[in-house]
């Protein structure tokens, strides 16, 4: 009689899996009602949840200033968000309390549905994503802990534009996103040139990856770049973006990452904090994906994890894409080597008192064009605070144009009395005749809308 | 008339029950019995005790005999079984090396995935050389278990028929999916392990019973109380044995339904059992015992065994008191009897005597020397750390009164304590669904029954620590005993129907097949078959049947829906035969 050894996690890991199974964008869509089901019997019937040290949550909603704190949702929160997406970011926010409370030493949230698509402002849902479920789990956790050094790693196979714009001006959040290449797949972004605005230079880092880019190239990218970045930046929390849609089963995408593959990096990588974003192939990868991801993160032996139509012959690296890839990384990495040392003005042009960008911003899911123009305040104490002036348009719809002050929470107090003060003005004035104004003030965290006008 | 017999670890007990009125409403207690159980031979406890009540009975009177028994669960702990040889199927996922529990291990070839596809065949080769290898070294004993077997038993039955194929002579076959129709690789595995593991003892045991009852010219319906508070004729025991494992509890659980008001009531209450060595803790929801999610632990493990929601605390009134570095520690071990009655450490039934709540309890009367308990305690102060314990003394003198209420809170706070756990992992344990997590859960107790030897004293204590009323359940002594007898025969069905996949899988029944043509079914359909089978299985046109799960997904290929996948569980509840039910039975 042999004794039976009950498995034991290495890593305590903190699971938040909700499917929502009652909820869906509508019934054929990929964010549907089963998305996770499968996952669920796959993740049930390995015994994951069995094993001492992975304990599961149930997850939170999160609350309205919770998402004002990363989002501004016109007219307000209700109208472009259900019950579903609250809750989507109450796990990621619960995911990282556990692990910063001690109770855990990692926490993934398997959640649906997802967030790294939408932008700071928002019109409707884009890429699925209504609001941004990994933005506003780390402005919560900012909220406890303000000078907190974060690094995304997005491995979901579109660009994480949404979180990247929300961060762009944000030096102390480094966000990394390794994806197909946008001239081949939505959101169309996400290129090497993508590095940030002039306060926050290098914190944000675009791998495109060629499609048809396996295992290999992934964790090429990963062990030669995003490593020693890491290394470099010494973050004070990982956060792995997880969206499994790199998968070589992926009906959206041309990639062709295995289960071992998502583990392997996320084994590298070694994140405190991992949440679900894209992946839509529910029956071939995301059951194994998630094992294997479960089991990194815990510590245990992924090495058998394997779709049972896995064949290695199939999934070899066409030797034009290796290369791709190495001169991709061989470029940022001496962006990153002298990205301290860099001529801002070289890159920015001039800067005197604001810098000033355009966005043409598409929302797929909703059928809605939107032009935003973004000034961010240049200030050689602070990150500067930001002014949004964005009109959005749906195919059958009158424009509806807004106006927006955000406040980081670190900003020196001149920026802050000058926010406020544009503000007022903005809305006590209105001359630009918006609909809705609002002040999005992080350091006081308070989150006011003006309207309708 | 009725007979029930509970084989406790320490106790035998018997009763034997009339049924007082034409309808079926209401029982009495005809006769009882008790005798020491005899460990290694459970058969003549029962006959001991079976004899005491049929002297106060006709033998054809006797309608129905339950009996509830240690069997399983004494050969599992004590590992008194012959070796058993495991056949996993495991496929890729997590590492399976910490699952070869088996005394010979075949780890083959061969999976089965989520959706019940067949995505490798096993190798006959690979197979055939396992085989031999566990008959080389004379294993009778075999567990045959594969990942979703639940959805698809095809590489399970392939096993066994090639075993009868080959005439292999191997006595005791246990096939996972046969035990549960729920997930869980390692839970199944487990489970089927055990399940084999008891056959042969178990198998002697039914027909020693059926011996015996022959021999005192019994034709009566006979059944054995499972871990889940119901029960199996003894003619199907044999098919899942180990069901009975831990029946224990369930008694006790069934017993209290039987004598208070708890079901008919509707109430939401906690049970105790305060024993000797442990405090088993149970949960009624609006009257109906709670269970065990997922399935029982086995010696520390979980397993597929559904069973009634029972947590033992290692803490019950004969538990010794000892200091450990000027602390009190209360148990968990039990070293003997309380120093009162000749035991070697003092316990808390002698900080009871000593408060004098418990001189009235017959149990006690007469027997207890008051003088030792006190004597006990006393050397027991000296060690206390003063800084801690102040309250206890009185001018540099040891209020005795004092330390002994200072033992028995201590005692209450662990149980109220415990208790507070359980509710708050109940209310805490995740849902799937948006409409649930917004409705929240909230267990709110409002009862509180106990038995055992010092229920009398801690009851009311007890209960306004928690604030609930309370109850001190009659007849405790017997109490498992009438559970036993009076819990009706239960039965769940898996019905799972893939219209995509074209497949029917009735789990339980062991019907697994595809569809017919033009044979298509909807959730209420689905709903529908799972009652009828139920029904069927128990031999029982008229049981009450309640759907306890129910789920049902859309299969989408490209944009269109190809089909549904419906799962649904239908149970019959945990019960008892002789009461009035209100609207129901």
């Amino acid at each position: 009689m042999r004794r039976i050894e009950r498995l034991k996690a290495k890593n305590r890991l903190g699971l938040i899996f909700f499917p929502a199974f009652d909820w869906e964008i509508d019934p054929g869509h990929p964010e549907r009602q089963e998305r996770l089901l499968y996952t669920r019997d796959q993740v049930f019937e390995e015994g994951l949840l069995d094993i001492e040290g992975i304990v599961e949550y149930k997850p939170e909603l999160a609350s309205k200033d919770d998402v004002s704190r990363a989002n501004i949702c016109v007219p307000d929160i209700e109208s472009v968000s259900t019950v579903s997406h609250l809750i989507s970011a109450g796990a990621a926010i619960k995911a990282a309390e556990l692990v910063l409370e001690g109770k855990v030493d990692k926490a993934f949230a398997i959640v649906r549905p997802p967030g790294h698509h939408a932008f700071r402002v928002v019109h409707g849902a884009r890429g699925f994503c209504n609001i941004n479920n990994e933005a506003i789990m780390v402005e919560a956790i900012r909220k406890k802990y303000p000078d907190l050094k974060i690094a995304f790693v997005d491995t979901d196979a579109h660009h994480a534009d949404g979180t990247q714009e929300i961060f762009y001006h944000d030096p102390n959040v480094l966000c990394i996103s390794l994806h197909q290449d946008g001239r081949t797949l939505y959101p169309g972004t996400g290129f090497i040139h993508e590095l940030g605005g002039p306060g926050a230079f290098a914190r944000t880092l675009n791998i495109p990856l060629p499609p048809g880019t396996t295992d290999e190239g992934l964790l090429y990218a990963v062990k030669e770049f995003i490593l020693p970045v890491l290394e470099d930046f010494k973050p004070d929390l990982v956060i792995n973006s997880a969206g499994q849609d790199n998968h070589y089963s992926d009906p959206l995408t041309n990639m062709r990452v295995s289960a071992q593959g998502y583990a392997r990096m996320n084994d590298l990588l070694d994140p405190d904090l991992a949440i679900l974003q894209g992946g839509y192939s529910i029956e071939t990868a995301l059951p194994y994906v998630n094992v294997g991801i479960i089991l990194a993160m815990a510590g245990l032996d992924y090495t058998c994890v394997r779709e049972p139509d896995y064949k290695a012959e199939k999934l070899q690296q066409d030797r034009a894409i290796s290369l791709e890839i190495q001169r991709t990384v061989e470029w940022l990495q001496k962006v990153w080597e002298e990205r301290d040392r860099i001529d801002l003005e070289k890159i920015f042009g001039k800067l005197d008192k604001f810098y000033r960008r355009e966005k043409d911003i598409y929302y797929d899911t909703d059928g809605i064009s939107e032009t935003q123009e973004e000034k961010v305040r240049i200030c050689p104490d602070c990150p500067g605070y930001l002014l949004l002036d964005s009109t959005a348009r749906r195919a059958y719809y009158r424009q509806r144009r807004i106006y927006a002050v955000t406040i980081p929470r670190l900003v020196c107090d001149d920026c802050y009395q000058e926010a406020w003060a544009e503000f007022e003005k903005a809305h006590t004035s209105n001359k630009g005749n918006y609909a809705y104004i609002y002040l999005q003030d992080l350091k006081k965290d308070k989150y006011i809308s003006k309207g309708p006008f | 008339m009725i007979i029930g017999i509970d084989v406790g670890g320490t106790h035998t007990d018997g009763v034997l029950l009339g049924i007082n009125s034409p309808n079926g409403e209401g029982y009495e207690i005809l006769a009882t019995s008790k005798v020491r159980t005899q460990k290694d031979n459970l058969m003549k406890s029962i006959l001991e005790v079976l004899d005491v009540l049929l002297a106060a009975a006709q033998v054809p009177d006797i309608k129905r005999i339950v009996l509830s028994t240690t069997l399983a669960a004494n050969v599992i702990v004590e590992e008194n079984y012959d070796p058993v040889g495991l056949v996993l199927i495991p496929g890729p996922g997590l590492n399976p090396e910490h699952l070869l529990i088996g005394d010979e291990n075949i780890l083959l070839s061969g999976y089965i995935n989520h959706r019940g596809i067949e995505v490798r065949d096993l190798e006959q080769e690979e197979l055939l050389k396992g085989l031999e290898r566990i008959k080389a070294r004379g294993i009778k004993n075999l567990a045959i278990v594969s990942k979703f077997s639940t959805r698809n038993p095809g590489l399970e039955a392939e096993v066994l028929q090639l075993i009868r194929e080959k005439d292999y002579p191997f006595e005791n076959i246990s096939l996972g999916h046969q035990l549960s129709g729920r997930l869980g690789f390692s839970r199944r595995l487990v489970t089927a392990y055990f399940n084999t593991a008891i056959m042969s003892v178990y198998r002697d045991f039914v027909q020693a019973v059926e011996k015996a009852l022959e021999e005192r010219e019994l034709d009566t319906g006979v059944f054995v109380l499972k871990c889940d508070g119901g029960t199996v004729p003894l003619d199907r025991v044999m098919e899942a044995p180990i069901e009975t494992v831990n029946s224990g509890p369930a008694a006790s659980i069934m017993g209290t339904m039987a004598m208070t008001g708890v079901y008919q009531n509707k109430e939401t209450a906690i049970a105790l059992d305060i024993g000797g060595t442990t405090t088993d803790i149970g949960l009624f929801i609006k009257g109906e015992p709670a269970f065990m999610p997922e399935g029982i632990e086995l010696n520390g493990f979980p397993t597929l065994v559904r069973g009634l929601y029972s947590l033992s605390l290692p803490l019950g009134g004969d538990s010794k008191i000892a200091v450990k570095d000027g602390k009190l520690k209360i148990g968990p071990e039990r070293d003997g009897p309380a120093a009162a009655f000749g035991g070697p450490s003092p316990t808390p039934t002698d900080a009871l005597l000593v408060l004098d709540y418990i001189q009235d309890d017959p149990d006690y009367e007469g027997r207890a020397d008051l003088q030792a308990a006190r004597e006990a305690l006393v050397a027991l102060a000296g060690d206390l750390d003063p800084t801690e314990y102040g309250r206890c003394w009185q001018d540099g003198k040891l209020d005795l009164t004092e330390f002994a209420s200072f033992i028995i809170d201590k005692m209450l706070a662990s149980i109220v304590e415990t208790i507070q756990e359980i509710l708050a992992s109940l209310e805490n344990k995740p849902v799937y669904t948006i409409s649930e997590l917004l409705a929240g859960v909230e267990i709110r107790p409002q009862l509180l029954l106990t038995m055992g030897g010092p229920a009398s004293a801690l009851s009311p204590l007890l209960a306004e620590k928690l604030g609930y009323r309370e109850e001190v359940v009659p007849y405790a002594k017997v109490a498992n005993a009438v559970g036993a007898a009076l819990a009706r025969p239960t039965l769940q069905t898996t019905v799972r129907v893939d219209t995509a996949a074209s497949y029917l899988h009735i789990v339980e029944a062991g019907i697994h097949r595809q569809l017919k043509a033009g044979e298509d079914y909807d959730l209420e359909e689905v709903e529908e078959l799972a009652m009828a089978w139920t029904r069927k299985r128990a031999d029982d046109e008229t049981a009450v049947v309640e759907i306890s799960e129910r789920e049902s997904f859309n299969v989408i290929r490209g944009f269109r829906t190809i089909g549904k996948i419906m799962e649904v569980r239908a149970q019959i509840k945990p019960g008892l035969i002789s009461r009035p039910e209100g609207s129901e039975n």
